[in-house]
């Protein structure tokens, strides 16, 4: 028996068992380079709050297509906003812009109508709108509200100012009623108390937008009463409803250049106010009036026999106080009207304002006066009105705290006025108590008249009525009947008489009567 | 003086010749009664009534008239209707035709608006003829409160006197008015009620 004896040796080499834990390690960090190579960026949105928003749930969607994940949510260090973060898509990850925009996606009832219904039943999410500035940015300030003019849009941004606010966020802009813009948001400029409206117009209408384009509110039904009449102007129902801004050139003006974006337009109050023309030369003249002013108002027109030439200032009272001696008591009321001798066609210019100011010297002398009139007999709104008059009596161009003044005179209506207050003062003389309660006492007499005569028709009623009345008829032709036989036997006697004159006094002959007979057997 | 005194005998004469003339025959006169009476009072209210009765002009005197021959008659002087003909007619023929009739019947000349039917009559001749006979000839229209005639009739009789004298012709006279009253009555039985 041999003795067998193990032959142990060591093995040189790596054990084929490493294998595993090799193939696991590679494995591992396979998936490891996989998951790290397909990680999207890691995007923090701020908002004012995280109302319908919940990490894991919420999706960022980019065109209703899903580009990421909200993935925390969390209160900033100040507590005053929320802090979003969210895990964007490998492949969306050049959506993220230096522009881009995000906001939450949740049901919205505005004056543009109604958003977001679908989210009702889905849930919110953060709609992404891509930008066009440069990539890599990774922090984003949410918008609260979605934005009126997605980012890109191809158009023409501007601004409008106003004095008043007439426009919100959203608010329609027309051109001929046709909507071709909005207006994205609204500030108030504390400072300049103005009102500064960020609106946009989409291409190509933005062409329509020169240097001499003048924009005014469209927005629901405007009313006015002045001395030029009764004016009511209304746009499309759209604006009707919602608002809205109208646009364009005035007439008879050229375009202009074109506009860069963030240019700043008027917003005037309508389009007449709009498409007034401004002049830049004008001439100020004083017209006082022995009568009441009321109705006559900043901004009224003056005419030159019916043509605008210019208009009312202001009513001057506190240099009339001041030139009367503190009172102004029995004064007349001095008016500063302004003339612009562009509107006359005289020339917007000095050549044209030197020949108008000769024209209103020279016209005086020949009966040029001012006199107010009824511009609106509604609203009792009054105008200034000049024009020749060839029996008014010899004045000149006077002065009036350094402003020269046109002489005037009462018109038509204002002797109307006065004949009419001198009717009502002697009606309102009249004693019309005493008349009223004369009248009560004659109509009190005309109804006991008319009882009275009720009263007596009545008994001539009752009396023809009556038997002895009713009979009267019957006795009537009785007596007319003895009347005729009476008259036949007067007929008859003057017929004896006349066969037999002396039967007056002799008796005639007593003939008797011719005796009926009888028949004979 | 003596002219007066001559004045005053020849009235004095004359009056004496007067009063010397023969006296003139008593007057007769005849009342014109139905044997049916009177009414108590006017009957303002009947259905039917005698609106108008006319006696021809030869008999608008009171004597009693009489045909003396072909054309000719005489108004009796001593002879006459104690009353206008046309009244004694209508006093007569009130009562006789309500009596035919068995109805109130109006005679009055006023017009009542609620009388339905009115009768004019006209008696054309009422007088003795010379053959010793009385006659009558009447004719009536019946005419409806619109005034719409709705019946005319006529009557014309003769009867002999009884006797000679007026007072024969008179009661044959008086036979004949209330023939006619019967006459009369029968014309207005058949109207209609309403």
């Amino acid at each position: 028996m041999a003795d067998e004896q193990a032959s142990v040796s060591r093995r040189r080499g790596i054990s084929t068992i490493w294998v595993v834990p090799i193939v696991a390690l590679l494995l591992g960090g396979w998936t490891v380079f996989y998951t790290w190579s397909n990680q999207g960026p890691e995007i923090t949105l701020v908002f004012d709050t995280a109302e319908g928003i919940e990490a894991g749930k919420t999706r960022i969607k980019a065109r209703s297509v899903e580009v990421g994940m909200v993935t925390e949510v969390g209160l900033a260090d100040d507590f005053e906003r929320v802090v979003v973060t969210a895990e964007i898509e490998p492949a969306a990850e050049r959506l993220l812009r230096d522009d881009t925009q995000f906001w939450v996606v949740r049901p919205r009832v505005g004056a543009g109508g109604i958003s977001g219904l679908g989210t009702i039943v889905s849930g919110g999410y953060i709609e992404l709108a891509p930008g066009e500035g440069p990539e890599g940015r990774l922090s984003f300030v949410g918008l609260e509200d979605p934005p009126v003019t997605p980012v890109g849009t191809p158009g023409l941004k501007f601004e409008l100012v106003s004095e008043d606010s007439f426009l919100g966020a959203g608010d329609a802009i027309l051109y001929r009623g046709y909507n071709v813009g909005r207006v994205e948001s609204a500030t108030f400029d504390v400072e300049g108390q103005r009102v500064h409206y960020d609106a946009f117009i989409e291409a190509p209408y933005d062409a329509l937008v020169r240097e001499n384009t003048r924009f005014w509110n469209a927005s629901g039904v405007r009313f006015s009463a002045t001395a030029d009449g009764i004016e009511v102007s209304a746009a499309s129902l759209e604006s009707l409803v919602l608002g809205g801004v109208s646009f364009g050139v005035p007439e008879g003006r050229s375009a202009g250049g074109v506009v860069e974006d963030g240019t700043s337009f008027n917003l005037f109050a309508g389009e007449k106010e709009a498409n007034e023309r401004p002049y830049h030369h004008s001439i100020q003249y004083v017209v006082q009036f022995e009568r009441s002013v009321r109705g006559l108002r900043p901004g009224a027109p003056v005419e030159y026999r019916g043509i605008p030439a210019g208009h009312v200032e202001r009513i001057m009272m506190e240099e009339l106080v001041a030139d009367s001696g503190g009172t102004g008591k029995g004064a007349a009321i001095p008016v500063l009207i302004s003339l612009e001798p562009g509107r006359i066609h005289f020339g917007d210019d000095e050549a044209g304002t030197e020949r108008l100011r000769r024209g209103i010297e020279l016209g005086v002398p020949h009966g040029m006066r001012a006199t107010l009139q009824s511009g609106n007999l509604l609203t009792g709104s009054l105008l200034v009105a000049l024009d020749e008059y060839s029996d008014a009596e010899p004045a000149e161009l006077g002065e009036f705290q350094g402003y020269p003044t046109i002489p005037t005179i009462s018109s038509g209506l204002e002797g109307l006025q006065h004949q009419v207050s001198a009717l009502l003062a002697k009606l309102n003389a009249l004693p019309l108590e005493s008349i009223v309660a004369s009248t009560d006492d004659a109509v009190q007499s005309a109804n006991d008249a008319v009882k009275e005569m009720e009263r007596a028709v009545a008994s001539v009623g009752a009396l023809l009525q009556s038997e002895n009345v009713q009979g009267l008829p019957e006795s009537l032709e009785a007596t007319l009947a003895e009347l005729d036989r009476t008259l036949r036997q007067f007929s008859e006697l003057a017929a004896s008489l006349e066969a037999e004159p002396s039967s007056l006094i002799f008796s005639r002959d007593p003939r008797l009567d011719p005796e009926p007979a009888v028949r004979a057997p | 003086m003596k002219r007066t005194a001559t004045i005053l005998c020849v009235i004095t004469l004359l009056a004496l010749l007067g009063c010397a003339t023969a006296p003139a025959p008593e007057r007769t006169r005849y009342l014109m009664r139905s044997s049916e009476g009177t009414p108590a009072g006017p009957v303002s209210h009947a259905r039917l009534g005698f609106r108008r009765v006319v006696v021809a002009p030869y008999l608008k005197s009171l004597g009693l008239v009489v045909e003396t021959g072909p054309g000719q008659v005489n108004s009796a002087r001593f002879h006459e209707w104690a009353e206008p003909l046309d009244q004694g007619l209508r006093r007569f023929l009130v009562p006789a035709t309500a009596a035919a009739l068995g109805e109130s019947v109006g005679g009055g000349a006023a017009y009542a608006g609620d009388w339905a039917y009115r009768v004019d009559l006209y008696i054309d001749q009422l007088h003795g003829t010379a053959e010793g006979d009385a006659l009558l000839a009447a004719e009536w229209r019946i005419v409806d409160s619109a005034g719409v005639e709705v019946g005319r009739s006529a009557f014309s009789k003769r009867s002999a006197l009884s006797g000679s004298g007026y007072d024969a012709l008179a009661e044959a006279e008086l036979a004949l008015v209330a023939e006619l009253a019967t006459a009369v009555a029968d014309s207005l039985r058949d109207l209609p009620k309403d």
